[in-house]
């Protein structure tokens, strides 16, 4: 597969280089010019359309070029030229007032939005609930900072950790905890982890994990940019995945569902792969053998009763 | 039957609009839909392409062009720009950590030669949900005052409970009929739409 790209990458690279240093020229040549006719600018449009189309029939023609380097390089490309494509009424459209770019939020609104901004920014941090920056912990709802009994929960930048947010199996805690309600959970640059949580009311939205075990129920699950990582999923909707690989699917441990009295059997989905839209299978995820399936359910039932990471290597996927 | 009642009811028939719901995944673009359309908003899953919705709403019929928004599927909105007569942007006011992604694919939006005359509808979408945006706080992290090539509007609303949303869209279809139709809108008053919309019952 790999040859196969590379064959595909010599022939097809410099064909588009090609076309894109010319078009960058001639977009240069016409910015150049005191004016520019109307000829010009179609001229360059159908260029660029050119070479947009090029790229993604290509794109389109090998979906299986899932190698992020490759692939992030063709779609660098393609932002380069959009970049350019934006650029262009720069200079195209004159009849157009120019406010989209800098010159008039000082212009429309001076009073209030440079103080306002700077209000906004912390406020992104301080109203939902964060766990982020730890290494080597085992974390439950103790950790938690002081939250609404709703709330959204963003988890970021750990690596070897297991979250363990699913209500307690002991009798000791205190009641409260066991009524937290996520709205949302969204999940940035995991590594080595394992999440525990509890059937969550809105949507999970995950990107950058390697080296986790996800277990999880939601309304709807949007994983990205993500590799090695087993999902125990409870969902009524269809999960998606997109630039993922070596993504493992199972159903979400009935032990850990909360009350015994929703004891609904967890309904079987399909998942959707974003980066393979086609009938074949994709290469990009498979389903969890039984055995498999068990074997990790064990070992984390064996975690939660330590409260301890020690062995989390041997439930991580390779 | 005289010659002025069939061109008045050709005429009719051709007040169409169309309408284009675009926005970052996650946002609730579907979920929206359905809920005006009556449907259940349960099990949806993530736009895999795109829905189209047909429905009456006052004496309009809208044409609904729901595109997904998951990355992938994003440049392939512009195939969905051609005659649109507004777009409507769905924010998740919950998700504070993507406003940036979501203001720059906004931006990026309102250059494109073939929405230029839209008008614009930003639904603050998710406002059930506690500690979410308010529809000030999300004007300002998108910089919608700085628009100035498009009529726009910002408009808090909840697809799940549906509060909102039909007085949303009343907006925008007077704004395109004002523009579409403007000889015949000077002497009708917005009607509330013909379908009532079911309040969140779970």
């Amino acid at each position: 597969m790999d040859n196969s790209n590379w064959t595909f990458l010599q022939t097809f690279t410099p064909e588009f280089q090609a076309m894109r240093s010319d078009l960058d020229s001639k977009v240069a040549a016409a910015k150049a010019l005191p004016s520019l006719s109307p000829d010009t600018l179609n001229e360059l449009s159908v260029l660029l359309a050119k070479a947009t189309k090029l790229l993604l029939m290509q794109l389109a023609r090998y979906p299986h070029m899932t190698r992020s380097s490759t692939r992030s390089n063709l779609e660098k490309s393609i932002e380069t030229l959009r970049a350019a494509n934006v650029a262009k009424p720069k200079f195209a459209f004159k009849r157009k007032p120019k406010p989209p770019a800098s010159a008039s939020p000082p212009a429309s609104t001076p009073k209030a939005s440079p103080a306002r901004t700077a209000t906004s920014t912390p406020l992104s941090t301080s109203t939902n609930l964060v766990l982020s920056t730890h290494t080597h912990k085992y974390l439950t709802r103790s950790d938690l900072t002081d939250h609404p009994q709703q709330t959204d929960l963003a988890i970021s930048d750990l690596d070897f950790c297991i979250i363990d947010l699913l209500p307690s199996s002991t009798t000791t805690n205190d009641g409260s905890s066991g009524n937290m309600i996520i709205s949302a959970l969204h999940a940035r640059n995991l590594t080595n982890c394992v999440l525990l949580l509890p059937v969550i009311e809105g949507s999970a939205l995950l990107h950058d994990l390697s080296q986790c075990v996800i277990v999880l129920g939601s309304h709807q699950f949007r994983m990205h940019s993500s590799k090695n990582i087993d999902v125990l999923l409870s969902i009524s909707s269809n999960p998606i995945i997109e630039d993922c690989h070596s993504i493992r699917f199972a159903q979400y441990p009935e032990i850990f569902l909360a009350s015994p009295e929703g004891n609904k059997e967890s309904t079987p989905f399909s998942v959707q792969d974003f980066s393979h839209i086609r009938p074949t299978p994709s290469p990009h995820y498979s389903w969890m053998t039984s055995e498999s399936h068990s074997n990790l359910i064990q070992q984390l039932v064996s975690f939660r009763a330590k409260a301890d990471i020690m062995g989390i290597n041997d439930a991580l996927p390779q | 039957m005289g010659l002025l009642t069939i061109i008045r009811k050709n005429r009719q028939k051709e007040k169409e609009m169309r309408l284009l719901f675009l926005g970052l995944d996650n946002a609730g673009k579907t979920t929206i839909l359905k809920k005006l359309n009556g449907e259940d908003i349960s099990s949806i899953s993530p736009t895999l392409g795109f829905n189209i919705k047909t429905f009456a709403h006052g004496k309009y019929t809208l044409n609904i062009w729901d595109v997904g928004g998951q990355r992938t599927l994003r440049p392939y909105w512009r195939n969905y720009f051609e005659q649109t007569d507004a777009l409507v942007w769905v924010v998740d006011s919950g998700d504070r950590a993507r406003m940036q992604d979501c203001k720059q694919e906004l931006h990026s939006l309102l250059t494109e030669d073939r929405l230029a005359g839209a008008s614009l509808l930003v639904f603050a979408n998710k406002q059930d949900l506690q500690g979410s945006m308010t529809d000030a706080e999300i004007c300002d992290s998108l910089d919608l005052h700085s628009i100035t090539t498009h009529r726009w509007k910002i408009w808090s609303c909840s697809a799940v409970t549906g509060e909102n949303l039909v007085s949303g869209l009343d907006w925008v279809v007077n704004d395109v009929a004002e523009r579409l139709y403007y000889s015949s809108t000077s002497t009708s008053q917005p009607k509330p739409s013909t379908k009532e919309l079911p309040i969140a019952t779970q």
